[in-house]
């Protein structure tokens, strides 16, 4: 496995959904690149940092308390009025 | 209580209850269709529409994939619609108006949530690159399952992470900045 090929496989590297043949090839190349094994981790540290952010950034949104009712009334079939 | 006394003709038999969808999946689905769509009132509005298509559809819900899977789908689908319209919306008042007023105040909610520097510079991503980021990193999602619930090959997945990766690294404030240096931007260049 060369760079270009490693670097098309490092998220499912990450995700740990390589085929076992594909995995081990690229675990041999971590092993002898050190830019590889710096792109790994820089992905690591964005999804750190990323996954922190959006958190922090959605943190204070909270449910509607109307909302249960609005969807329900919404779903409930239309009443018929009397002609 | 009532409501069983009265109660209508049963539906082909609804597996989901919609309390329990809302107690288990709601504000997940709210956090990020606030991400997806980058207001919060509109999130608010596409989590009401996808619990309603939801619970009328709840009868083809067949269990295949887990129930928030299900729902997301639905979610980006109504997102990437809501998007389109808007669209339409701001090319229809650029023609019109020079410049436009901003249509509501801004609450105190919105302040916290744009405070973030992360938010706006999700912002400058196309809703492309930003549903990527937001599938992997926010939803957690493997680069299988991003393909099964956006509709995309695992190709594709992977080169908008890439790319938005590369772009969020140039437009991200420095103390989120933990992309590397511009090293990261060579060896990504492909
Ligand atoms: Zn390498």
């Amino acid at each position: 496995m060369n760079c270009k090929t490693f670097h098309h496989f490092v998220f499912e590297y990450l995700d740990d959904t390589l085929d076992r043949a594909i995995k081990a090839k690229a675990e041999v190349h971590l092993q002898g690149c050190a830019s590889c094994r710096g792109a790994l981790d820089r992905e690591q540290a964005a999804g750190r940092s990323l996954r922190a952010a959006l958190q922090r950034s959605t943190a204070s949104l909270s449910l509607n308390p109307g909302l249960h009712d609005r969807v329900q009334r919404a779903i409930a079939p239309k009443e018929k009025r009397p002609t | 209580m009532n409501q069983s006394a009265h109660r209508v003709p049963a539906l082909p038999q609804a597996t989901l209850d919609l309390g329990e969808l809302i107690a288990e999946h709601g504000e997940r689905l709210l956090r990020s269709a606030a991400l997806l769509c980058d207001d919060l009132h509109e999130a608010e509005d596409l989590v009401q529409e996808t619990l309603i298509q939801a619970m009328r559809g709840s009868a083809r819900f067949r269990g295949e994939c887990a129930v928030y899977t299900w729902l997301y789908g639905i979610l980006l689908n109504l997102c990437r619609r809501h998007r389109r319209k808007q669209r339409r919306l701001i090319y229809n008042e650029d023609r019109m108006l020079s410049e436009t007023a901003p249509s509501r105040p801004v609450t105190e909610h919105d302040q916290t949530y744009c405070a973030e520097g992360l938010a706006l510079a999700l912002r400058t991503l196309s809703q492309e690159h930003r549903e990527a980021i937001i599938l992997r990193y926010y939803e957690g999602l493997k680069i299988d399952e991003i393909a099964r619930v956006a509709g995309l090959s695992t190709g594709t997945v992977k080169s908008r992470l890439h790319y938005a990766l590369r772009q969020l690294a140039q437009v991200v404030p420095g103390e989120l900045n933990l992309f590397g240096s511009a090293d990261t931007q060579t060896h990504y260049s492909e």
